[in-house]
């Protein structure tokens, strides 16, 4: 019984990991402009597809090939709230409905240009370790570090960089923010590309784990977005928060029952968390 | 005013009713003595790997046919030509796939894939005197009241059999769990091979059900893993993903064997495993990579699309031909009544890759509408597919 | 008059064609629209109360389940199935809106996704009630006082004649004082709570009744199908009508029924090629989003005003 608990615990915290890095991204665009973006799953997959083209097909190495995959999230993420999201800043309903929209076509480019089959790239790492009982996949683990490093990265940025200060201000109270002399529209161009950038990331790190697909980015949306609402939209310990909790919780249901049960189990905290505490365990109070 | 109001609202209207009319007249535009074979097969999406070996390998046939002169039925000779539309494995777009074929080509011979589209369309085919081949493994396709669903190739429970047999013979060990997707040709499967494992002696110590989209097995496979079997059996997985489980597998410590009695794709278990993690895994295949007959379709399809096919592409050859054969057997295209009857005629027959095909499936269905196709039995050396027995 | 008269004609000429031809395939295309125009405007019923909800494909699959296995298990005659099904998810809808109406907003929207989520996957994993993944296949034909309703072309006219329905009541409770009420709920809470009424109580009758056209939309789904799976019913249903809503114009209730009949045989004109139809479907949405907001009624009433 003992070494199935370590590695549900074992499995719980890797994939929580993976779930926080998408989660950041989601929690960022919505804390900083109010948007839920639907397209936040297919930024995911640009970044796993950029990573199939440079290094599986290309076969330069992992890490650059993860550099360019953010470069080109940030870009894409970039263009988008520039032409289209911009207009619907402060429309909730319609920046969703535009999200909506935007993911069904870049899915469907994806589709057009790579097709629907689902492809694998050569794992960068391979082997385990053995801890106690548990079992740790080194390329697992190895996503789990770059998502530490990243929250690391993310949170000196915001709290230390004056852009950073400068999006929580705009985050808290736009127009005095305004009156301070910070510009809205350039912190919601940074705050879309910083959180597409960070889908992207998510996706280039996963890309070797599982299988590469257009459809790929369903699944890590819904689990981002449970995250955040568990966690708090737009708030950043909220994220890690509610990510590791989704992971353990999630792990442990699919281990003793199945994955759907434990998707159930998912989605009914997260209408609990709506009705009973809407901010989240961690969010501002509205 | 009035007259711009008018115009618009009419506009949009008349726009509607012109696209529907230029739709049947676009259809009338067909050159006679032309036999038509529908496919409804999922072209676009997750299915679409399957779905376009249906809607191929019928059309490499028909090439080759009509470059032949024509498909020769009594005293006409007819061009063969295929329509296949897209379902998107949806039943509603199965339903509409299938109105349109029916309706508006005057369709009366068909391919359908999934198990949903078939079952959705079972009576309909009975009742529109439509003659459907169908791949679904589903034991309820075929029944004795309908005289007009076929199955293009042997199911599990015709196959497993002998298949389970051979590992008898040729596999070391005894323990075994078996994994099956969470949909009725997962639970066939596991139901029908829990069966004949425990004939040959082998001891079932697991089963699990898991959900199509899913990605992350370490749970699942934590539990498995705890249970100690000697291998586990993979089913009716999807190529992919059964290479998904057998890395993840590995990276969780087991070595063991696997082995997977259901559809087949070994090229991408490989692609997704790694060609270490699968080595030795015992799979059933539809084809063998050596046979001529399969090499010669799979470059046809590779020069029409730019990559391999599936290699189920072959079932999808074998039974459009069969099909035709008893067209002409039959002596007719428009009686499908005759062509029905004519099945036990065309057969038994050569497939592609020079194996009989005969008619049968009364033991387990009630009734003869099943072509008995040969499976091999195959492992993965060196990431590459070995054949190393048949089925049956 | 003259006008209105001349687009009666058209529109009933328009809607009778497929009846009078008897084509298959144009009639099962017809019979959809009207399923899904029904639909359609259950959901507009929210919109104009300022409400997205994306429950409403799981309202529409819990319809047509339940009048599917009624029938199927308890042998009830089906018009009796549907109005029971009907009242049952109505009263669904009564407890879940007792709970979720209090939340507005986006967070309205997210627990209406979640809620849908859920019953989607409740008909994949509750196999021996809904019969999972595979679903639920040989739903008998709807029959009512003996009569068995299997051309395909009655059946439409029937539809047809739900549809209608629909949009006239609708059409009728906005026009009255209870139209009144309800856009008040949209615009002025306080004001209307000044008046005596309590805006969470008619938010939950309206939440109720779009649940139930809902539900009836997906009992003539499921006698017209014959077979249901969970996917039938699945988040891209809700897109779906969210586009029909968007592209036909949310502010009326002809706007979602002229979406429906665009959106429903778009993937049929699309046939020729589908590997773009998805991404004409996508663009059509953005363009209707950035361009037509108002979608096409809110074209042609501007059409209409300037032209005066």
């Amino acid at each position: 019984m003992i070494p199935l608990i370590e590695q549900i615990i074992v499995n719980g915290l890797l994939s929580g990991f993976a779930y926080i890095v998408m989660a950041l991204g989601f929690t960022l665009i919505f804390g900083i402009m109010r948007m839920v973006n639907f397209a936040h799953g297919e930024l995911y997959m640009i970044g796993a597809f950029t990573v199939l083209v440079f290094y599986g097909v290309l076969k330069l190495d992992f890490i650059t090939s993860v550099i360019l995959a953010i470069a080109v999230a940030v870009i894409v993420g970039a263009l988008i709230e520039r032409l289209l999201f911009r207009r619907f800043v402060g429309m909730e309903l319609g920046g969703m409905i535009m999200s909506l929209a935007l993911s069904i076509i870049l899915q469907s480019l994806a589709l057009i240009i790579f097709g629907p089959a689902e492809r694998s790239v050569d794992r960068p790492f391979t082997g385990v370790w053995a801890i106690h009982h548990a079992v740790i996949a080194i390329d697992r683990a190895v996503v789990a570090m770059g998502s530490l490093i990243i929250l690391a990265a993310f949170y000196t940025f915001l709290r230390y960089t004056r852009t950073g200060l400068a999006m929580q201000a705009v985050a808290q109270d736009r127009d005095t923010a305004g009156l301070m002399g910070v510009e809205s529209n350039s912190i919601y161009l940074i705050a879309f590309a910083i959180g597409s950038g960070l889908a992207g990331v998510a996706g280039a790190l996963m890309a070797p784990i599982y299988t590469i697909s257009p459809y790929m980015g369903h699944l890590p949306l819904l689990k981002a977005f449970v995250v955040v609402i568990l966690g708090g939209l737009g708030s950043v310990p909220g994220a890690v928060l509610g990510g590791l909790i989704i992971g353990l919780v999630e792990s442990a249901f699919a281990t003793l029952f199945n994955s759907t049960i434990a998707l159930i189990a998912s989605f009914v905290i997260v209408l609990l968390i709506i009705i009973v505490r809407p901010s989240g365990l961690l969010g501002k109070r509205q | 005013m009035a007259l711009s109001f008018n115009a618009s609202r009419r506009l949009t209207r008349l726009a509607a009713v012109l696209a529907g009319a230029a739709m049947a007249v676009s259809t009338f535009a067909t050159s006679a003595a032309t036999l038509k074979l529908g496919v409804i097969a999922p072209l676009t999406g997750p299915g679409a790997p399957w779905g376009l070996a249906a809607a191929e390998g019928p059309k490499i046939l028909a090439k080759e046919i009509n470059d032949k002169g024509g498909l020769k039925v009594g005293d006409q000779t007819y061009q063969v030509e295929v329509v296949a539309y897209d379902d998107q494995y949806k039943t509603a777009e199965a339903v509409a796939a299938y109105n349109r074929l029916v309706n508006q080509d005057d369709v009366h011979y068909m391919i359908i894939l999934s198990s949903a589209a078939t079952m959705a369309l079972k009576q309909n085919v009975q009742d529109d005197g439509v003659i459907a081949l169908t791949s679904a493994y589903t034991a309820k396709a075929l029944d004795p009241d309908n005289q007009n669903m076929f199955r293009l190739y042997s199911a599990p429970a015709d196959y497993l059999p002998s298949f389970i047999s051979w590992m008898k013979k040729n596999i070391d060990g005894k323990r075994v769990v078996i994994v099956n997707p969470n949909d009725e040709t997962g639970w066939d499967q596991t139901r029908l091979s829990d069966a004949e494992f425990k004939k040959n002696g082998f001891e079932v110590v697991g089963q699990e059900l898991f959900e199509r989209a899913q990605k992350d097995f370490q749970p699942m496979l934590t539990k498995i893993i705890a249970l100690n079997p000697d291998f586990i059996e993979l089913g009716g997985t999807s190529p992919a993903t059964a290479g998904l489980i057998i890395r993840q597998a590995r990276e969780l410590g087991y070595k063991k064997l696997f082995t997977k009695t259901g559809g087949a794709g070994p090229w991408e278990i490989v692609a997704s495993a790694g060609p270490e993690a699968a080595e030795g895994t015992i799979n059933m295949l539809y084809a063998n990579p050596e046979n001529p007959g399969f090499q010669r379709i799979a470059a046809a399809y590779k020069a029409s699309r730019g990559n391999p096919p599936n290699e189920i592409i072959v079932s999808f050859y074998d039974g459009a031909h069969v099909l035709l054969n008893a067209i002409q057997a039959a002596g007719t295209v428009d009686d499908t009544k005759k062509v029905a009857a004519a099945f036990s005629k065309a057969l038994p027959m050569d497939s592609v890759q020079g194996d009989k095909m005969t008619f049968g499936g009364k033991t387990h269905y009630g009734v003869d509408a099943q072509i008995m196709t040969v499976n091999y039995i195959g492992t993965i050396r060196n990431g590459k597919p070995v054949v190393l027995g048949k089925t049956e | 008059m003259i006008k209105h008269f001349a687009i009666g004609i058209v529109t009933l000429a328009v809607i009778l064609s497929p009846w009078v031809t008897g084509g298959k395939y144009e009639l099962h295309i017809a019979t959809m629209v009207a399923i899904m125009g029904m639909l359609a405007l259950s959901m507009n019923l929210m919109l104009r109360i300022g409400q997205l909800s994306m429950a409403h494909g799981a309202f529409m699959g819990l319809g047509a389940y339940t009048t599917a296995l009624l029938c199927m298990k308890l042998n009830m005659p089906p018009v009796l199935a549907i109005v029971i099904a009907g009242l049952m998810v109505g009263l669904i809808a009564i407890v879940l809106g007792t709970i979720f109406l209090r939340i507005k907003g986006i967070y309205f929207v997210l627990l209406t996704y979640a809620f849908g989520e859920i019953i989607n996957l409740i008909f994949q994993e509750w196999v021996s009630l809904f019969g999972g993944n595979n679903g639920l296949y040989g739903v008998p034909k709807l029959s009512a006082f003996g009569y068995r309703l299997t051309d395909p072309g009655t059946y439409y006219l029937l539809t047809v004649v739900f549809v209608a329905a629909t949009y006239l009541l609708i059409r009728k409770i906005f026009r009255s004082n209870i139209g009144a009420i309800l856009d008040s709920l949209e615009q002025d809470e306080p004001l209307s709570q000044s008046l005596g009424v309590n805006p969470l109580s008619w938010r939950i009758g309206v939440f109720a009744v779009s649940a139930m056209l809902a539900s009836v939309a997906g009992s003539l789904y499921a006698f017209k199908i014959g077979f249901l799976s969970p996917q039938a019913f699945s988040f891209s249903l809700s897109v779906d009508l969210v586009v029909m809503n968007v592209v036909g114009g949310a502010l009326s209730p002809i706007g979602p029924l002229l979406g429906a009949l665009i959106i429903v045989p778009l993937p049929e004109l699309l046939r020729s090629v589908k590997d773009y139809q998805l991404l004409c479907y996508g663009v059509v949405l953005l363009v209707f989003l950035v361009f037509f907001r108002d979608g096409l009624m809110g074209l042609i009433k501007k059409t209409q005003k300037a032209a005066i």
